[in-house]
């Protein structure tokens, strides 16, 4: 059975739905927030403690996603090298018929690693 | 916010927002900006690149700016009539010490890269594995550089202002010179 949770703060809405096979992370609206990290970092550690021990991916799907400020970058790509470094396995979805989504999120494929434990993928 | 644009349709129109300078006042420009943009005839797609850059520079406004009466308002100006065309932020400068210094270390920091691309890679890297608490990343401006595709400048002027801009090749004045 799913475990749905919906976080929001100001105008970003992040649906979670936990599976037995991953954790995943709906991102919709705009994240403008002056220190997104301090809201963002918490929730993104949390979902990858989500999946440890329990062979799940962490997902995380930005194709509804309106606008991210170049702060929002910060606690996202700290979440990929903290996975990196534990060998969880992450999964990022971008919408490829969005410019600026696929500016922002190819050049992310640089945190993608041999085996694909985390990778980066256009819809 | 107030903003002002030339009245006489035929002049070339620049969009002028005179700002205070919270956050929320920041992101309220989103759309004043895309109206404005989509209105010079700006495809979609550059319409919302050239929105970003303008809220990043913003963001830089508000971060190295220094603020008292008097002098508490940031401006932005966006002339996309103009080639190249133009974006500038306006801001007083604040009594801080060293946020000058790491403004220009960064804007030549990005100079030194051929591609805005591998900076803004390389910025990515750098901001993974600092501490959870850290101070500016400077991802902002990379990030007007590479998706912006917009040349960076600054200057400060006799009333300790400082300006930041940001100038982006003008695809309308170039398919009219076409």
């Amino acid at each position: 059975m799913a475990i749905r949770e919906i976080f929001t703060h100001d105008t970003l809405r992040i649906d979670i739905t936990e599976t037995d096979k991953e954790v995943r992370l709906e991102w919709r609206g705009k994240s403008n927030d002056r220190q997104p990290e301090r809201v963002l970092a918490p929730l993104m550690l949390t979902s990858l403690e989500r999946c440890v021990g329990a062979d799940r991916e962490l997902v995380l799907d930005f194709q509804q996603m309106e606008y991210m400020n170049s702060s929002t970058f910060t606690p996202l790509v700290k979440m990929l090298d903290q996975a990196i470094r534990q060998m969880q396995r992450v999964r990022l979805e971008y919408s490829g018929q969005r410019k600026w989504q696929t500016l922002s999120f190819s050049a992310l494929r640089a945190f993608e690693t041999p085996d694909g434990r985390v990778s980066v993928h256009a819809k | 916010m107030s903003a002002s644009l030339p009245d006489t349709p035929s002049m070339p129109q620049r969009l002028q927002l005179s700002l205070a300078p919270d956050w929320d006042t920041i992101k309220a420009t989103w759309d004043p900006c895309q109206t404005y943009l989509a209105e010079q005839g700006l495809d979609p797609d550059t319409a919302y690149a050239l929105g970003m850059v303008a809220q990043e520079l913003l963001e830089n406004g508000v971060k190295y700016g220094g603020f008292s009466p008097g002098r508490d308002r940031i401006l932005l100006a966006i002339d996309a009539l103009c080639d190249p065309l133009l974006i500038e932020v306006r801001t007083p400068l604040g009594e801080e010490a060293g946020r000058l210094e790491e403004l220009d270390a960064m804007v030549q920091w990005i100079r030194g890269y051929q591609s805005p691309f591998e900076a803004f890679v390389e910025r990515l890297k750098q901001i993974s594995t600092r501490p959870q608490v850290s101070t500016q990343s400077g991802l902002g401006l990379v990030r007007v550089a590479y998706e912006g595709q917009c040349l960076l400048d600054f200057y400060v002027d006799e009333k300790d202002v400082l300006a930041m801009s940001a100038v982006h090749p003008n695809p309308s004045a170039q398919s009219r010179e076409g």
